[in-house]
């Protein structure tokens, strides 16, 4: 395998291979190319090149329009660098990423990401929301990995308030913490192969999404948007049965992970098209912040889970995949591993869920449940107090990050005390991705764009916020 | 494994039936028939997971050409959405919990001329200035 | 399947649910060992799937940054320099009958006719629905008592909790003296269904139900008012009774 990798990228001459030679030749590419675009325009005889719109062509002549240029002649005219305007509306572009690319043919020159097209204000909404009703703006940041964003809110607000969440609600908390995971990683790696070309494992993906997203619907009430995990516990206690399906689910789920691997990973196209793509060193991830899978498959190893554990993260049993190379190919069998590996928490969370509460017993910060609220006056005021003032936070700060499945999802809140965040901030793992498009996509083919765009596994609803 | 079904399906419920389904479902499926509701849909069940996948074994078929969704009255789709197990002629807890004013269902109305417009249910609070002009008072 | 899954090599499970397939595995290294954020984090022991180690040994209380190692040692120290591309790989003559004979293109393709042969297990939407829970948060609907009288007091709590300020109460007394609204609208353009909404209720009057088939094709008609949400309610009392039973004991 490593002699095919050394292979693949020795056929594409622009690409220096592997991260070793990518990071000591740096930017070698670009500077023989630029300079032709500050050449100044000498020739007065109207030419096509003069031409911008099709009304410019209206006064000429077919002679004109034909003729041959004089001086700079053709040459000049294959010296233009291209400009393209990637996306916003682009199928490949995930969403909303708007890439403006500079091409010599269709080598990339220059990428450069504009963001914003799906910015909402999440931050500046939070700080005029009680605690609990900013939580369902966490959902809608990540929108394929919705719990894990919940679950960093709640550690953040459960520091500040300075309480242990139940037994239960951490095992909980973990298990939907991994499917989640399952259910970003399978979107990322299969939409990831269906834009270099493979789409049938993406419709075989999609159908344990679905599967995976009526897990979420039973626990929670919405397929995606869930608002499950609060601060102070989950919203409910799981269903009855809903283990069990779990369990079913997971015996199968090893089999599709196979199925798909069989598909994709061997193969040569999809090989070709990954192996080499998109380096990134050590250096490089670090310097740019990068997180999670990008990290880890430029041969960082670090996992928030095993660094700072969370939950039950300490006492769950798992293995961090960890690249050698840092192309797309070892992100891609990183993701691949990590969602073995999560299956394997699953196991160990199904085993090991104990009975018990969901939420933590103070009626001052979580509500009493229905049955006591209708009949205990104590209680009555509590809901009411619960569900319109809400609770005050002592006031402190605290930075309180998570392993989401693209990488430290981080919030950052600061209390003045009062019942509503006086500053959120969020760190978004997409975000610090993003910004390494130029330097992963430089001296690529213009096709390879799609594939770092696919394994930089962007969701624009974290980058915009 | 889907051509057998096809042909089961095909001596099961007849080829007028069959004919039908494939215009309608786009997919012959046979099961038992489970209840009609008031508005003539049918709905079918089959249980054997060898003949139709867990997840498709409850179905509706539409008594109207111009079929929707939304048709299918809640209790019914409660059965339908399989949230609850038995379907409305049989549960208990359902015909327990259906009040002497339940209203009667009608579908979504959007696009027709019986669709729900807005209004307000309340006296509007600003009352807008007419001028009286010489005219209005005649 | 099984036909497929014999052509795949694979370690001895290590729990229930996970194979590892040696082919994902052969350029990835499988790690318990972090860079610690905390010098107190326990360092698990190695499993038997860990094959080389990347991380080179450091004491915890001088690492003050992850990957600090990497990043001033410079390039030559750049993950995957050390790695020997001839030691582990296939021989040269697996890779020319790999290479001529298309087998991992025709293992591929064997899966993909393997799924011809499955039964479908597309749903067919407006027939066949998928799977919904009682906890399933769809269109609103304001219930009554099962003597016929609204439940809602006009408490404003809904109003209060939700995120997206879609509803908008106002109350007065009523002729016998008890306190309801006249004006109940849930705006269902800034409706987020989060389902605070039900949650806050006091008396069960405002819920969602398990409808989702309430698109139409002007924006007003999603401006709700209190007799639509009355008679959403109205319609399907006996669905949103019989879901509110189930889940009592959840609530």
């Amino acid at each position: 395998m490593q002699l095919q990798r050394l292979i693949a990228a020795s056929r594409k001459p622009l690409l220096r291979s592997g991260g070793a030679a990518a990071a000591a030749k740096p930017a070698k590419w670009i500077s023989t190319s630029v300079p032709a675009l500050a050449t100044p325009k000498t020739h007065t005889v109207k030419t096509v090149f003069d031409v911008h719109t099709v009304e410019d062509l209206q006064g000429m002549s077919a002679q004109e329009i034909l003729r041959e240029t004089q001086s700079p002649g053709r040459a000049a005219a294959s010296m233009r660098h291209f400009t393209v305007n990637f996306g916003p509306q682009h199928p490949a572009a995930h969403g909303v990423l708007r890439l403006i690319l500079e091409l010599n043919g269709e080598e990339i020159l220059r990428a450069d990401p504009h963001i914003g097209l799906l910015h909402r204000g999440t931050e500046k909404l939070c700080e005029y929301k009680t605690y609990l009703q900013a939580l369902p703006y966490f959902d809608r940041l990540d929108y394929v990995s919705m719990m894990t964003n919940e679950q960093c809110y709640s550690l953040a607000v459960e520091k500040l308030l300075n309480i242990e969440v139940p037994e239960r609600a951490q095992w909980i908390r973990t298990m939907f913490g991994e499917i989640t995971r399952i259910l970003n990683h399978l979107m990322a790696v299969l939409t990831h192969a269906m834009d270099v070309g493979a789409l049938t494992p993406f419709l075989w993906g999609f159908e344990e999404r679905e599967k995976l997203m009526e897990f979420y619907e039973r626990v929670s009430g919405a397929r995606l948007h869930a608002a499950y995990v609060r601060p102070g516990g989950v919203a409910f206690d799981l269903p009855h049965g809903l283990l069990d399906d779990i369990f079913k689910w997971a015996t199968q789920f090893s089999s599709r992970v196979d199925e798909i691997e069989e598909v994709v990973t061997g193969n040569r196209i999809w090989k070709g098209r990954t192996i080499g793509i998109g380096p990134v060193t050590a250096k490089q991830a670090l310097d740019y912040g990068f997180t999670g899978v990008m990290l880890r498959g430029s041969g960082v190893p670090w996992d928030i889970r095993k660094a700072v554990p969370y939950d039950k993260y300490a006492e769950v049993d798992f293995d961090i995949p960890v690249g050698t190379q840092g192309d797309c190919y070892d992100r891609y069998l990183c993701r691949v591993q990590e969602m073995r590996e999560s299956l394997h928490i699953i196991d160990q969370c199904l085993n090991k869920m104990p009975p018990g509460a969901i939420k933590v017993d103070d009626h001052k910060i979580s509500p009493p449940p229905r049955a006591m609220m209708k009949e205990s006056m104590e209680s009555l005021i509590h809901h009411f107090k619960l569900f319109s003032e809400g609770y005050h936070v002592p006031p402190g700060e605290t930075y309180s990050a998570i392993e989401a499945p693209k990488g430290e999802m981080g919030v950052y809140v600061v209390s003045d005390g009062s019942n509503r965040p006086y500053r959120v901030r969020i760190r978004a793992p997409g975000f610090a991705h993003l910004a390494g498009a130029d330097f992963m996509m430089r001296n690529h083919w213009i096709a390879d764009v799609v594939a770092i765009i696919g394994t930089m596994d962007l969701v624009f609803g974290e980058v915009d916020r | 494994m889907s051509v057998a079904r096809t042909v089961r399906s095909f001596f099961r419920v007849g080829p007028r039936e069959w004919w039908r389904q494939l215009q309608y479902i786009g997919d012959a499926k046979s099961g038992t028939l489970v209840g009609t509701d008031r508005f003539g849909n049918r709905y079918y069940e089959n249980l054997n997971g060898h003949e139709e996948v867990p997840g498709r074994h409850r179905w509706v078929d539409y008594a109207q050409h111009e079929f929707n969704a939304s048709q299918v009255p809640p209790e019914w789709h409660s059965w339908i959405s399989h949230i609850r197990r038995d379907p409305p002629t049989e549960d208990p807890v359902i015909q327990k919990m259906t009040p002497p004013w339940q209203a009667p269902y009608y579908e979504n109305l959007t696009g027709t001329r019986a669709a729900y417009r807005p209004y307000n249910t309340v006296a509007p609070k600003i009352n807008a200035w007419e001028p009286r002009t010489a005219r209005s008072r005649q | 399947m099984q036909a497929s899954r014999a052509l795949i090599a694979r370690q001895a499970p290590r729990s229930l649910f996970t194979n590892n397939i040696q082919s994902s595995l052969r350029s990835l290294v499988l790690t318990r060992r972090t860079y610690a954020a905390r010098a107190t984090t326990p360092v698990t022991p190695e499993s038997p799937v860990t094959q080389k180690d990347p991380v080179p040994p450091l004491s915890p209380s001088t690492v003050r940054s992850p990957g600090l190692e990497y990043y001033l040692a410079g390039a030559d120290k750049v993950p995957g320099s050390t790695v020997n591309p001839y030691k582990d790989g296939p021989s040269a003559l697996d890779k020319a009958m790999t290479s001529f004979l298309f087998t991992e293109l025709i293992r591929g393709m064997w899966i993909v006719l393997e799924q011809f042969f499955r039964p479908p297990y597309t749903i067919m939407y407006p027939f066949e629905k998928g799977p919904l829970s009682p906890r399933f948060r769809g269109e609103h609907a304001l219930r009554r008592y099962p003597n016929g009288e609204e439940r809602c007091i006009a408490c404003k709590l809904c109003e209060a909790i939700c995120p997206a300020q879609a509803i908008t109460i106002e109350s007065e007394a009523r002729a016998d003296g008890s306190r309801r609204t006249t004006k109940y609208d849930i705006d269902m353009t800034k409706c987020i269904y989060c389902g605070f909404c039900q949650e806050a209720c006091p008396v069960d009057a405002i819920v969602e139900t398990q409808n989702q088939e309430f698109s139409t094709e002007t924006r007003e008609e999603l401006l709700y008012n209190k007799e639509k949400l009355l008679a959403n309610g109205d319609r399907a009392e006996a669905e949103i009774a019989a879901n509110l039973h189930s889940e009592h004991v959840y609530r």
